[in-house]
């Protein structure tokens, strides 16, 4: 780790205009560190500047407003997690919350550095080799390399690197939107643009402008909210990345037509997938193993594996079958 | 020379209260007036040289002391890899010059007033290399095959019987190659070391299992007398072999401490464990059955292949493990050692048995289906009372013991044999699979020195390293037995080379070793207060001195009268009395040992630290066995297998402390299921070294993964091995859990997975069937 200044921002304000004031080239926002701090011990971030913002006030709540879960984005995981607004009316987050990392790491992080996790790809996070997310041009030692844990969704030439994460498969099942704050103001991004696939530039992974940051995540209720269930499959049961994850939401009418599916893939992709052509086709349908199956296929017809990681194309599949029938036993 | 009261039971963890007060220092926890910190820096090539090193960034960071590069440093003694005459885990020494013989091994050490100036200063020296060939997988046609019998006499092809002849004429014939990963120990403690010198005398604290060996390894490489070194050892957060020999951080402290004139403490970081230190080679076995119709086995032919290094010769005796497991007839055995470009691999908990057992008992559970017999009869009928390899009957073996109570307690006979036919109410396959295990008796020499205090306590210090194991639970016992009083009352002092000599503890002989010398102390320490009540005219002196014993508080005779102990150091006028105690595995005795009755503790001392492993009995052999039984559930949509239910009954002899005894068993078994679904050390071949060196990608059971687990031991004694009655337990454990485990999955799933780790991908083909 390379030695920073560290400054404690009092007000977004406060934090904005040190961000952008700041003489360091740069400078890093700094919440529940999980995943900052990890990476500078490893080299692989040394900003000169970390503006801490855990003492910034008013971001650290979940309440409802207009029909919409609105989460401040200094609130811990578990808060979030362990919520009832959250796991009676939304038990997708909940769940996608409480799979993740464990107790210890979810007591300390933010949601709003959730969302922006990095990769895990070990090549990304060990500086010895090169990365085109790390260093661009440097090369991907991932593509011939071991890489049964990355993305089959999403890839480019240039990097394969998965998103990791699991709060924001739920939250783009769910439509999301991220309420953000930079030297320009305030504005608000739908989740489905927040996140960047790699294409010719896998060094830039979000689309939020250098000083912004997260201070809110607004989840609208949907009926299928209600029932909606997250599936992860890892290796191990706990303390680990998904090979696998779902989130899927359900409502089903009277006669057991689906009227609203939501279905988001997690750590298959280079971002979290949601898999619209899949909903489109089994919304208005009575649901069953084989048209699910079906109509999932599609999803995948983009889909660039590798020996080590075809796998996973199935495993989703699977996982999907497996949320669908959770949500289906929420719908009672 | 009395009744066992302690020995035996279930007292609880001699240390146990202070663990759980966090009291215990281990390595890193301690700190010295002054300390420096060193941090390494580690090569980024495969194998090469290294033609620039820039140091000058990092010696600009503020509060650096030194950077220690090849350029530099003091020129050293080689170190001599320990198997052979050498104490070191390789005879590698990094930075002596600018080889660099695989990826991760230091390249520089920096040291510095802090661990965060240090660990910065690191990451800005810079090297440039001529990069060199590099071969770091078994079937790398860079890696170098060596015949192991033809390069290590010690361990010769293993033939029986005819050897491989009757394969041919076999009607049933299963021939199968398995492969077990390269491993690396992660014990939760990072090996460290802190380095003082003081007037030219070294003081090393590390968590080490072989206090002694590093002591004399340091004496050698520094070039200084032997009582100049001393290393201390107290509690280890984790050994399994990993810390048995010297290492070159251990060297590389004591040379920063000298080079800044300070207490030097040098963290390995765990990417850097990886590259450092003893790991479990990865090994493959072609293992070929021939039977009858049957099932009566006729021939075993096993050949393995291990992975050692370009630079040592790490010998793998799996064949010597397969080869007097059961009863057949006729068996061959040849090792086939592969030079790759890594650290030399070496201990791991069972380090032959594991990947040796996981092949026969899987190539056995494929037998048993093949033939249509119950995999635990086919067990029960290859059972034998003599060692095939020598012909020498066992000392004991209650293996079919093993088998029969595990059965039952499992519930076996409800096992459908049928492959995927046992189904859970969620519609889960479910699997049931067995499997055997097997370790020689081992025991080192060990040195005790006992003090038997007036105010009705006792000092042991001894032989002895506590890793976790109990060592120290096991010393109190036999101590309290020995010397009448409550394990409570006995202070023990273990991994200290000022106090006692400290050969390594390892291969399970801790408590077979140091049990003998602390009774060979407290026999003295009787004589000693027999003889002041005969000075004193007490009654109980009229009785032979071995008729008496030392209970309550007292030396009593055989009508359990006799004087307090106190009140004979009173009128002795002594505050204590003390005795040596020594023990030699038989056969292992030293020519012209020296009485330790009457010799300076000194040259007793030596004696045992130079002594070698043994027993070796003439008439005999001693082996501890293992039965394992284990239910695995593989969901019906997604494949991934989840251990649900293990049992495992031991043949360890006489259990000597039932606490410790089952938490080491319960520890073995939660390994086996590391070993058969989560544990592999992944190589890049491109790159060189290991790849995963983390523990979010490095996957180890989290408790989640780990069901109850229920352990029994026949605990019956073994007196020709031990006068205990004891055998060894530690590595046991541990033999055949991960091939229970794969039987099992195959039970559930109809998927033979011979390749370690199961992992969900293996099981998500259909098998054909």
């Amino acid at each position: 780790m390379r030695a920073f200044t560290y400054t404690r921002a009092r007000s977004t304000a406060e934090a904005v205009s040190t961000f952008a004031t700041s003489p360091d080239d740069q400078p890093h926002y700094l919440s529940g560190g999980t995943t900052l701090v990890d990476l500078m011990k490893l080299d692989v971030e040394a900003p000169g500047l970390v503006i801490d913002l855990t003492d910034v006030p008013d971001l650290d709540f979940v309440r409802e407003e207009q029909g919409d879960l609105v989460i401040g984005a200094l609130t811990r995981m578990n808060d979030v997690a362990n919520h009832s607004l959250v796991s009676t009316n939304c038990p997708v987050l909940a769940e996608s919350l409480l799979s993740a990392a464990s107790q210890q790491l979810r007591n300390m992080a933010r949601i709003g550095g959730n969302l922006l996790q990095r990769t895990r790809c070990g090549y990304f996070r060990s500086v010895e080799f090169s990365c085109n997310k790390r260093q661009p041009g440097s090369g991907c030692s991932a593509m011939e390399g071991v890489n049964r844990h990355h993305a089959v969704l999403g890839t480019s030439d240039r990097c394969i690197a998965v998103y990791p994460g699991d709060l924001a498969v739920a939250l783009t099942a769910f439509d999301a939107s991220l309420s953000v704050i930079g030297p320009d103001g305030t504005r608000s991004i739908s989740i489905h643009d927040l996140f960047v696939p790699p294409g010719d530039t896998p060094h830039r992974e979000t689309t939020l402008e250098p000083g912004e940051f997260i201070t809110a995540v607004r989840v609208p209720m949907t009926p299928a909210a209600q029932s909606s269930s997250y599936q992860k499959v890892s290796d191990r049961s706990s303390y680990s990345f998904a090979l696998a994850s779902a989130a899927v939401g359900l409502h089903l009418d009277a006669g057991g037509t689906a009227s609203e599916i939501r279905i988001a893939l997690g750590s298959l992709g280079t971002v979290p997938w949601r898999a619209r052509e899949a909903e489109q086709a089994l919304t208005g349908t009575q649901l069953d193993e084989a048209s699910i199956r079906r109509a999932l296929e599609p999803e995948f017809r983009s889909a660039r594996t590798t020996p080590q990681n075809h796998f996973r194309v199935r495993l989703a599949v699977e996982t999907v079958l497996e949320a669908v029938a959770t949500a289906q036993q929420r719908m009672g | 020379m009395n009744a066992m009261a302690w020995i035996g039971s279930d007292h609880v963890r001699h240390d146990g209260a202070d663990k759980v007060r966090g009291e215990p220092i281990y390595g890193a926890d301690r700190t010295a007036a002054a300390m420096a910190y060193a941090v390494p820096v580690s090569a980024t090539v495969g194998r090469g040289r290294i033609t620039t090193l820039e140091t000058a960034k990092a010696e600009r960071v503020r509060g650096v002391l030194a950077v220690l590069t090849h350029e530099n440093l003091d020129r050293l003694h080689p170190s001599e890899f320990s198997f052979g005459l050498g104490s070191a885990s390789e005879s590698f020494q990094p930075l002596r010059d600018n080889t660099v013989a695989y990826r991760g091994q230091p390249i520089a050490i920096v040291v510095a007033e802090t661990l965060e100036a240090a660990a910065e200063a690191a990451a800005l020296v810079t090297a440039r290399y001529d990069v060199e060939p590099f071969a770091v997988e078994l079937d790398d046609p860079g890696g170098e095959r060596v015949d192991q019998a033809e390069a290590v006499p010690a361990f010769p092809v293993v033939e029986i019987g005819e050897g491989d002849r009757p394969l041919d004429q076999a009607p049933v014939v299963v021939d199968a190659t398995y492969h077990s990963p390269a491993q690396h120990h992660n014990a939760l403690e990072l090996l460290s070391t802190l380095a003082e010198w003081h007037e030219g005398a070294l003081l090393i604290h590390e968590g080490t299992q072989a206090a002694g060996r590093v002591r004399h390894a340091l004496a050698k490489q520094f070039g200084i007398p032997m009582e100049l070194v001393q290393v201390v050892s107290p509690t280890l957060g984790g050994g399994f072999g990993q810390r048995t020999g010297q290492t070159y951080s251990t060297t590389l402290a004591a040379l920063a401490a000298r080079r800044v004139d300070r207490p030097v403490m040098l963290i390995v970081p765990r990417s850097a464990v990886f590259h450092s230190v003893h790991f479990r080679a990865a090994t493959r076995h072609r293992i070929r059955l021939g039977a009858r119709d049957d099932g009566t086995i006729t021939s075993l032919v096993h050949d393995a292949f291990a992975q050692t290094s370009r630079h040592d010769l790490m010998p793998f005796w799996g064949p010597q493990v397969s080869g007097s497991m059961y009863g057949i007839p006729n068996f061959r055995g040849t090792t086939t050692l592969v030079r790759l470009d890594t650290q030399t691999p070496g201990y791991m908990r069972a380090p032959m048995e594991m990947a040796t057992m996981f092949a026969l008992e899987s190539a056995l559970d494929e037998l048993a289906e093949r033939v249509g017999v119950d995999p635990v009869e086919l067990r029960r009928r290859h059972d034998t009372a003599t060692d095939p390899a020598t012909g020498k009957p066992f000392s004991s073996r209650r293996l079919k013991q093993c088998l029969d109570r595990g059965a039952e307690r499992f519930g076996w006979s409800d096992r459908d044999p049928a492959i995927g036919s046992m189904r859970g109410d969620d519609g889960s396959l479910i699997g049931w699979g067995v499997a055997t295990g097997c370790y020689p008796g081992l025991a080192s020499a060990a040195g005790a020195h006992v003090r038997l205090c007036d105010d009705g306590t006792a000092e042991v210090a001894i032989s002895g390293h506590e890793m976790g194991q109990g060592i120290r639970t096991v010393i109190a016992l036999a101590a309290a037995d020995s010397l009448g009083l409550s394990p409570n009352n006995i202070r023990v002092t273990v991994g200290d080379t000022r106090v006692a000599p400290q050969p390594e503890t390892g291969a399970s002989w801790g408590t077979a070793s140091a049990l003998p010398a602390i009774r060979e102390a407290a026999i003295r320490i009787r004589a000693h207060l027999h003889q002041i009540a005969a000075t004193h005219g007490e009654p109980v002196a009229n009785v032979d001195v071995s008729e008496c014993r030392l209970a309550e508080g007292r030396l009593l005779g055989p009508d359990n009268s006799g004087p307090p102990i106190t009140g004979l150091l009173m009128a002795a006028g002594v505050p204590s009395v003390e005795a040596p105690g020594q023990y030699f595995a038989p056969g292992r005795s030293p020519t012209e040992a020296p009485d330790s009755a009457t010799a300076p503790m000194s040259a007793v001392m030596a004696d045992v630290d130079n002594a070698r492993v043994g027993p070796v009995f003439p008439d005999f052999v001693t082996c501890s066995y293992v039965a394992h039984f284990v239910e695995v559930r593989v969901g019906p949509r997604i494949r991934r297998p989840r251990v649900t239910r293990m049992l495992s009954v031991i043949d360890c002899g006489r259990v000597i402390s039932r606490r410790t005894a089952t938490s080491q068993a319960l520890g073995g078994l939660v390994w086996g299921i590391s070993t058969a679904l989560r544990e592999e050390s992944t190589v890049d071949p491109r790159f060189g070294g290991f790849l995963n060196t983390n523990l979010c990608d490095y996957l180890v059971p989290v408790n989640a993964d780990v069901p109850t687990l229920d352990v029994d031991f026949i605990d019956e004694p073994d007196p020709s091995f031990s006068a205990f009655g004891l055998k060894n337990l530690g590595e046991v454990v541990h033999v055949g859990a991960a091939a229970a485990i794969t039987n099992a999955v195959y039970h559930a799933t109809g998927v033979r997975v011979r390749r370690l780790p199961v992992r969900i991908e293996d099981l998500m083909t259909e098998p054909a069937r």
